[in-house]
């Protein structure tokens, strides 16, 4: 058919659907723009310059208030200035002649030198043409076959030079004329430009402020150009919106498969986040608007001096090192929406706030969403691998935070030493090299070549030597045993540091081995490759003691005792609990366990050897044999001579935790732990005394206990008496931990075993050595296994034990900890976590958490669930009863939060806090040697979340290498210094920071210092102020507070120093008054208070800010409070600081770097009035150097190596003739030094130890002491020591008559070089004479 | 308060209230109709209204209609407290459709029987009354289970839009076909002229057509842009080697080809079948020799072409498609659509090959068992491949008894007709296709019942069947 006439549909209506689907089109292309356009950060940006706005008024109105006193005074006396101006001028205009004609002169003159000017441009034009042309020409080697057109071009470019040169002085003498007539119109115009002056020096400031408000909000036309350059597509071309891209090209970032260049929007939308004033003052402070501060995103980075800023050591953008934000903070930096940014809330309440205001939404598909606030320093592990720096800020490189004082990553630094102190490394490594390269903190066990040459020295071939067959057997097959067990006790020595040794060892072993008759056993040849040189070996120490010869010191029954549940025996103990936990609670374990622990004890006892025999036969002392120890005043040594700086007892207690010395074990309960007897009493005086004997690298001081001090005490016996008696009566159900005795099962024994030989033997084998038969194999050098307790005659029980000893222990790992021997070769068991922060979640076995955390999961049994609920409603009704509280259940509620989402944080956290508990429900399904294994260990969840702080930030992803933190010089020392004082507790008893008080004093009634005294020398003035350099006291902040109806405003200050009298407590709290003595120079409002003055704290708020404590220096504390009497005096006060172990306060500016280091090795007496000794360490050379060098490099003196001017001939021939004798004679003065220190050969006398004062002898000083330090502490001792006795040594009034023109700041000098030749001076001059006798103080002191 | 899996929340409910008001905006409409073109119905309640009372047809729409308002309002206003709301898919109900939906057996034998049904109930389904019922259903089963937090999650993703989207469409084409052809053929009974014939009146190409298309761009293109501003794509993790997503599932419309790795070897099922289905497509102009159904819908006159074809694409190409992707979970397990995607969720893995089957556990009552053929250590390579090929002989000697005895018998009993019309070749391209295309169920369904892995399973040279 045809087509009709007629349209199939009506034209009209098609074209009303055209029209409208058209509409639609255009309607959608719009929405389409819109949504485009609709960004976050635009918003943002708008709000952000309308703040910027305001603050930029507020700024000018305090500037004007600066300027005139108000911004409406500004106005005044802008105003004001402008008339008399115009006044001026007007003035100038009508009254003086000349002026017009003037000003008509310089107009033309200006005029003349423009023209003149525009010639000598144009002129210099063809001048250069002429030079470039006859510069071709050299190119075109004119100068070698067309001379003559070369020199045509030479002569043009003379001409036009010439030309330059005549108009250039044509414009020269223009503008000296100029000169003269601008001279003589500002003489006629003075008056007027001086006002102009102050004018524009009044408003500069003003108009650039107002100029850049103008650029926010401007008016008129610029408004309407500012607005429109905000629509979309027209903000294409160059809006004030826009994104800002921080590129990183040196902080690559892993996405997928490939490493790609980072690039940050962040400050797109946190656009204040680099606007800092001078002094790094944040020009937009984070807080709520309401106080005038600014909130999120809006706000300048809280803490500038650290991060973002340009001087920082963290710039976000400018800087050598660029940072941005994610590197730190994670997040995807590329976002800009909240959402797409990745903020990652801090815990479930903030994140339901979120999503009601932003929309916020997860977005788990991205790997790296920012940390939350409470993980935000996980990611400092990144650059920062020593993490102590992180902590501790005195040894950071960067010298805003050291003066701060603020640690910046306290959490990240507190899980670090958790792990460290815990001993996770034991069995969880954390490499911090992959192929030689840095990727994170190294915390991994040292080789263990310790263990290994202890091990060997087992060999029965050793026993050879030491018994007449040595004689019999020939030389030459003696000589390699010999060396060997030399070379093995050095490597037991110092494993670490006997490189060459260790080889010879291994060399030896493989010679043994290969050759025809060796005479070690093959256990002995296999601990060889134990030897084997590693690269970036490890260099923690295993952190529980070495259980080689624990049957020495303990019984079986205690150590039952005690791994059945360590805590019961020590609440205090790091050790963790192995049995009893969540996933043992059912018959079978009931069974087992007991076996378990049993055949642990049997085994280590049975394993266990003598101490090494280095010193004789087993290694043991005792006392003398008539010596009674005395238990009474051995409890005295021991509070006394320093075991309360590391220990705890119960005789001591110690409620406030003032002492907090848990660095090692509680000795409450030790006379239930040592053997009973004289074996016992022995094995502890002994380990008292020498604690080498028993652990050559044992971490325990040599105190000198037993050396007979005080004269015919053995302190060591005293205190073995004491802790050996029981501290209380025992009841009748009383049961002695040593005998404690678990009734292992024989069906569950059998059980065991079977259950282990399951993968080695067949089942006939196995039912024979269960029913007492014979293990398949005879000979035990050829089983490897633990089957080798198996070997032998028919199996026994006690065989069967040993294996299932064996067996557990490896099973459990607790070699991690311990020094078990038979474990040399075992590697550690726990998975390694140096890249845990990046672990593929679906890796973590959550298996059935939920469940468990829902109807249980508490210490209490309540669910964590019903907690989390309860918190989250809380949080919403904001019902908290306080921060602290609220803190800890919301990180509860987030960890839990994390959990259900298979979260690396929850996970963690739960196998912290109950590492069964993933066992729930499944122990029905596994075997039983298949259940977990991991440990609890006694942590509370905030330390818990500081090591899952921790973990989260070992992700192994360095960023390139000139990110890493690696300071070194002085730095680095610091840094390595400060690991050996935590090592060793050297701040147990030193204190290395003093406690800083800040409060709010009556400035006016501060002990200013106002003038020298009479006895005061301005030298030593002066060198106060070099060595002591005045800090500003002031922290800037005022306290607002009430006092007797009167509102107060006092400025808050804070400073460093000792309390010389403690409060009185029997006082009013409000009355009770705390005297510090000042050991800084400080400024108070520009006014100076020296070191040693006494300032009166309040001990309670609002006048008392903040007592920050010192930094160690507990025991210290503790022993002078105990010293001191009741009540204290302040001069009693300073006599126990004499005796306790002295602050380390600027010890770098004391004492001479060499001479540290030998002491350090072996410390001698230095002081007489001390009731405890400086102990010898098991320190190695190396460490000895770094702690030495510490004190050096923490106050910025040189080291390792100081200069002794005084010592030089150019020095000394400086001086008159007879000076060094003179000198010499000064110092042996009858009235001086000889008072109270041995000097010259001549000895102090003392009669009465308690009475005299004794002062150090002189003889050190020369090697001890820095000349300046030395120099000051003549002039003024107590400016340097508070507390000390020493006088000044020659009084400005009343110097010693005769020498050195009787002028006291001469002898003074002439006494430190007189200290500082000492030994050249006594080997010449020196002559042993009758003892002095020594002043003596009215009372005793310290009893 | 924290639950990762809420079955419901404040905004699913609301959410489902806006479809619920849709649906009563259908209904409602349809009731219009109905009130026009349905007429009454005797109501008589068992004799309690004795000889019973008219009632329009359209008062139960309407009824209906009136409740759906109702559970639209009760949705808006009942999203406060999602906890206690109770409009939802009982939990007894889920667990009765996960059992039968998460079997592939089940799934599949489900499918044809339904596709068969379809088929028989032809005349039936294809009236309006019905179609909209059938609709309704869907919309209210979809409406239903979005209340399940593991249904909206696959149903939800805005990858999985457009599958939700065919489904409908797939649906609606089918039933338009069959309405049309079952007009037709009832035409063609009746001596009627075809629906196409009746209404074959031509039309100017503008602007009747081209305005049309015109139209049709711009309102696509429309779509198209609202539909990317509300549905963003997704933004998902970067793609890794090391840790590729689970499942990891192909685009949508190579589901179907997904599927059949599951039962064959990857050079079957990733490289001869598609090329099969693809020649196969290309060849069957060629092979068709009805010259009826050209230019017009009909069934009854092409009914082998339109049963074969439709069985290809329909339960072997889209509910390939649809298990693909609402069914098959982590690790590539099945899953309910009411299941939640457990990852630890495990199969067992215990496919025996046929040569096992064969040789290791023959019947009792055969010479040979207990041992497979195998070559003597350092055997020459033809001595091995005599053995290989003697140890699968049994799936050898199937395979080609499949394709070279069944053309034959087919030719001979059912396709006779066929063989006479289309000569040996055409004839031979015919059955190998045909076999080619049962091949997949047939080894899904040797799979259930049998756990067969492989007919012929010769892993020394890649090759298993």
């Amino acid at each position: 058919m045809p087509a009709t006439d007629q349209f199939f549909r009506k034209l009209s209506t098609m074209h009303v659907v055209f029209a409208i689907s058209s509409l639609v089109m255009f309607g959608v292309t719009i929405w389409m723009m819109a949504a485009d356009h609709n960004d976050e950060w635009r918003v943002w940006q708008t709000e952000f310059s309308t703040l910027e706005a305001e603050k930029n008024r507020a700024d000018q109105d305090a500037r004007k208030t600066e300027l005139a006193g108000s911004p409406k005074e500004y106005e005044q006396k802008k105003r004001a200035l402008k008339q008399e101006r115009d006044r001026k001028t007007k003035k100038l205009e009508t009254q003086n002649n000349t002026l017009p004609r003037l000003q008509s002169d310089v107009q033309k003159i200006s005029r003349d030198i423009d023209m003149a000017t525009r010639l000598v441009r144009n002129q210099r034009a063809h001048r250069d043409v002429a030079r470039a042309n006859y510069d071709l020409g050299i190119r075109d080697d004119l100068h070698t076959h067309n001379l003559e057109k070369l020199q045509r071009r030479k002569n043009i470019f003379d001409n036009q030079q010439a030309e330059v040169d005549q108009l250039e002085l044509n414009l020269e003498q223009k503008e000296v004329k100029l000169g003269e007539k601008l001279e003589k119109l500002s003489q006629v115009t003075n008056s007027r430009d001086q006002t102009e002056a102050e004018l524009k020096s009044l408003t500069t400031d003003i108009e650039l402020m107002h100029a850049a408000l103008i650029k926010l909000e401007p008016n008129g036309l610029s408004w309407a150009k500012r607005r429109i350059m905000e629509w979309p597509i027209i903000d294409g071309f160059n809006s004030h919106h826009k994104l800002i891209n921080d590129w990183l090209p040196d902080l690559r970032i892993t996405l997928g498969m490939t490493e790609s260049v980072r690039f940050d929007r962040c400050r797109s939308c946190h656009q204040g986040v680099d606007r800092t004033g001078t002094g790094n003052v944040p020009n937009f402070p984070f807080g709520r608007r309401k106080e005038g501060r600014y909130p999120h995103p809006f706000a300048t980075h809280p803490w500038p001096d650290v991060y973002v800023s340009s001087t920082s050591p963290h710039p976000a953008m400018d800087g050598p090192l660029k940072f941005g934000c994610t590197v730190c903070h994670d997040g995807q930096g590329s976002g800009t929406s909240f959402s797409n940014a990745s903020h990652t809330p801090n815990n479930p309440h903030q994140e339901e706030v979120w999503h009601e205001k932003y929309h916020y939404a997860s977005n788990h598909f991205w790997e790296y969403p920012m940390f939350p606030k409470r993980f935000r320093e996980s990611t400092c592990l990144k650059c920062h691998h020593t993490v102590l720096e992180l902590g501790v800020s005195s040894v950071a490189a960067h010298e805003a935070i050291r003066k701060n004082g603020r640690p910046t990553a306290p959490k990240v630094y507190k899980g670090w030493q958790i792990i460290r102190t815990m001993g996770c490394f034991g069995c969880h490594e954390i490499r911090g090299f992959d192929a030689g390269k840095p990727i994170g903190p190294d915390l991994r066990l040292e080789p263990n070549y310790n263990e290994a040459a202890l091990h060997l020295l087992r060999d029965p071939a050793f026993n050879q030597l030491a018994g007449n067959n040595a004689r019999k057997m020939d030389r030459q097959s003696n000589a390699p045993l010999r060396e060997m067990r030399e070379l093995a006790l050095r490597v037991v020595e110092q494993p670490a540091e006997t490189n060459a040794d260790r080889r010879r060892l291994q060399a030896l072993i493989q010679e043994d081995e290969a050759s025809k008759e060796p005479l070690l056993t093959m256990q002995a040849h296999a601990l060889e490759d134990v030897f084997d040189d590693v690269n970036n070996p490890g260099t923690l120490r295993k952190v529980g003691p070495s259980l080689r010869s624990v049957g020495q010191k303990t019984t079986r029954g205690w150590l039952e005792y005690w791994i059945e549940e360590p805590q019961r025996f020590r609440p205090s103990t790091r050790m963790p609990q192995f049995f009893h936990l969540s996933n043992m609670d059912d018959a079978v374990a009931h069974r087992l366990t007991p076996v378990e622990i049993a055949a642990v004890a049997q085994f280590l006892i049975d394993k266990s050897g003598k101490s090494i025999d280095k010193f004789g036969q087993n290694g043991l002392m005792t006392p003398m044999k008539d010596y009674k120890p005395d238990p009474a005043r051995g409890a005295e040594l021991f509070s006394r001579r320093g075991c309360l700086a590391c220990h705890s007892h119960r005789s001591f207690p110690d409620p406030d935790n003032g002492l907090s010395a848990d660095f090692a074990p509680d000795l409450s309960r030790i006379f239930e732990k040592i053997r009973s007897g004289r074996e016992g009493f022995n094995w502890l005086y002994t380990w008292i005394s020498d604690p080498q004997r028993h652990h050559p690298r044992s971490r325990m001081p040599n105190l000198f206990l037993s050396e007979g001090e005080p004269p015919g005490v053995n302190a060591a016996a005293d205190i073995a008496a004491f802790l050996l008696t029981p501290s209380e009566k025992k009841d009748d159900d009383y049961k002695d931990p040593r005998n404690y005795k678990l009734a292992p099962n024989d069906s569950a024994l059998n059980e065991l075993v079977e259950l282990y030989l399951k993968s080695v033997l067949a089942k006939p084998s196995r039912d024979a050595i269960i029913t007492g038969g014979h293990y398949p194999e005879k000979d035990p050098e050829k089983v490897k296994g633990d089957e080798i307790e198996l070997v032998g005659e028919p199996v026994t029980r006690r065989m069967k034990l040993n294996y299932v000893g064996r067996r557990t222990i490896s099973r459990y790992g607790c070699y991690g900890c311990h020094d078990i021997p038979g474990f040399e070769r075992a590697r550690s068991i726990g998975t390694t976590l140096q890249d845990w922060g990046r672990k593929d979640t679906t890796k973590l076995a959550i298996e059935h958490i939920k469940e468990f955390l829902d109807r249980s999961g508490e210490p209490d049994g309540n669910s964590t669930r019903n907690r989390v609920d309860k918190a989250l409603k809380r949080a919403s009704a904001e019902a908290f009863i306080s921060p602290e509280q609220e803190e800890r259940e919301m990180a509860a509620a987030f960890f839990y939060e994390s959990l259900l989402h298979h979260g690396r944080p929850g996970f963690a956290w739960q196998k912290l806090r109950d590492p069964r508990s993933y066992d729930y429900k499944k122990i029905g399904t596994k075997r039983y040697d298949e259940r977990l294994r991991m440990p609890k260990f006694p942590l509370d969840e905030q330390q818990i979340e500081a090591v899952v702080t921790f973990l989260l930030g070992l992700v192994a992803e360095p960023p390139s290498e000139q990110y890493l933190y690696d300071p070194g010089g002085a730095a680095a020392v610091r840094i390595k210094g400060e690991q050996l004082l935590q090592k060793y507790n050297c701040i147990g008893c030193h204190m290395v920071e003093l406690p800083k008080v800040t409060y709010a004093p009556d400035a006016d009634a501060l002990p200013y210092f106002s003038q020298l005294g009479a006895d005061d020398y301005p030298e030593g003035f002066e060198l106060l102020m070099e060595l002591k350099p005045p800090r500003d006291a002031e922290t800037g902040e005022t306290l607002e507070f009430e006092e007797d109806g009167k509102q107060r405003s006092l400025s808050i200050i804070s400073f460093r120093g000792l309390v010389a009298l403690p409060a009185d407590l029997e006082e009013d709290p409000e009355d009770q008054i705390t005297t510090y003595s000042l050991w800084e120079t400080v400024k108070v409002k520009g006014k100076l208070l020296r070191p040693s003055a006494n300032l009166s704290v309040p001990t309670t708020r609002p006048r008392l800010v903040d007592v920050q404590p010192a930094r160690g220096g507990r025991f210290a504390e503790w022993l002078v409070a105990h010293l001191a009497g009741d009540p204290p005096n302040p001069e009693s006060m300073a006599r126990s600081w004499q005796q306790a172990p002295p602050p380390l306060y600027l010890q770098g500016i004391k004492v001479q770097t060499p001479w540290l280091f030998q002491f350090l090795k072996n410390p001698h007496k230095i002081r007489h009035t001390i009731v405890l000794r400086m102990p010898r360490f098991n320190m190695s050379d190396a460490e000895a150097h770094v702690l030495a060098n510490y004190f050096a490099a923490v106050d910025g003196v040189p080291f390792p190596y100081q200069e002794i001017p005084q010592r030089e001939p150019d020095y000394l021939t400086a001086k008159a003739p007879n000076y060094l004798n003179d000198s010499w004679n000064l110092l042996n003065d009858p009235g001086l030094c000889i008072k109270c220190h041995s000097v010259g050969g001549k000895q102090v006398q003392v009669s009465n130890s308690k009475t005299d004062i004794r002062g150090p002898n002189l003889e050190y000083v020369p090697d001890r002491l820095r000349p300046k330090w030395t120099m000051l502490w003549l002039y003024s001792p107590n400016w340097l020591t508070t507390y000390t006795s020493m006088p000044k040594a020659i009084l400005r009034s009343k110097p010693v008559e005769g020498l050195f023109g009787g002028d006291g700041n001469s002898q003074n000098m002439a006494l430190r070089d007189a200290l500082m030749n000492y030994h050249r001076l006594m080997e010449r001059d020196g002559t042993v004479v009758d003892a002095f006798k020594p002043i003596t103080i009215d009372k005793e002191f310290g009893d | 308060m924290i639950d990762p899996h809420p079955n419901l929340t404040s905004e699913v409910i609301f959410g489902l209230g806006w479809m619920y008001l849709i649906l009563f905006g259908m209904n409602a409409w349809w009731t219009v109709r109905s009130f026009k073109h349905d007429g009454h119905v005797r109501i008589r309640l068992l004799g309690l209204l004795g000889e019973g009372t008219e009632v329009p047809v359209s008062a139960f729409w309407g009824f209906y209609s009136a409740m759906l308002s109702l559970f639209a309002i009760t949705h808006f206003t009942g999203s406060g407290n999602p906890e206690r709301f109770l409009l939802k898919l009982p939990e007894w109900f889920k667990d009765h459709v996960d059992v039968l939906v998460a079997d592939p057996f089940v799934y599949f034998a489900g499918s044809t029987l339904v596709f068969a049904a379809m088929f028989l109930m032809r005349g039936w389904l294809v009236k309006p009354t019905v179609g909209w019922c059938l609709l309704n259903a869907a919309l209210l089963f979809l409406i239903l289970s979005m209340t399940d937090w593991d249904f909206r999650q696959i149903v939800g993703k805005p990858d999985n839009v457009p599958i939700v989207a065919m489904l409908f469409i797939v649906g609606y084409f089918t039933w338009l076909y069959f309405s049309q052809a079952v007009e037709n053929d009832n035409r063609r009974e009746q001596g009627l002229p075809l629906l196409e014939e009746h209404e074959n009146e031509k039309v100017l190409v503008w602007p009747d057509l081209v305005y049309s298309e015109l139209i049709c761009m711009i309102a696509l293109t429309v779509l198209l842009i609202v539909w990317g501003i509300a549905l963003q794509a997704p933004l998902e993790e970067p793609a890794s080697s090391v840790k590729t997503p689970n499942p990891s599932k192909a685009p949508w419309y190579f589901l179907g080809l997904q599927e059949m790795l599951v039962y064959y070897d990857p050079w079957l099922a990733g490289v001869v079948f598609p090329s099969m289905i693809l020649v196969g497509l290309m060849a069957i102009p060629y092979i068709d020799f009805n010259k009826k159904g050209s230019g017009y819908y009909t069934f009854n006159e092409r009914k082998f072409a339109v049963i074969t074809f439709m069985f290809g694409f329909l339960p072997l190409w889209v509910a390939m498609i649809i298990m693909g992707t609402f069914l098959r979970g982590p690790n590539w397990n099945i899953f309910g659509i009411y299941e939640y995607w457990d990852v630890h969720k495990l199969e067992a893995l215990i496919n025996v090959n046929l040569s096992e089957y064969f040789w290791l556990d023959p019947p009792h009552w055969v010479p040979w068992g207990g041992e497979m053929p195998k070559a003597p250590p350092n055997s020459p390579i033809l001595v091995e491949t005599g053995y290989i090929l003697l140890r699968e002989a049994p799936g050898i000697i199937l395979t080609l008894l499949y394709l070279l005895v069944i053309p034959p018998i087919l030719a001979v009993t059912v396709f006779r007709n066929f063989f006479h019309r289309m000569g040996f070749i055409r004839f031979f391209v015919f059955t190998q296709l045909l076999l080619m295309m049962a091949a997949l169920p047939a080894k899904m369904v040797l799979r259930w019942t049998f756990n067969l892995k492989y007919l012929i399973a010769i892993p020394e040279w890649f090759f298993n069947v």
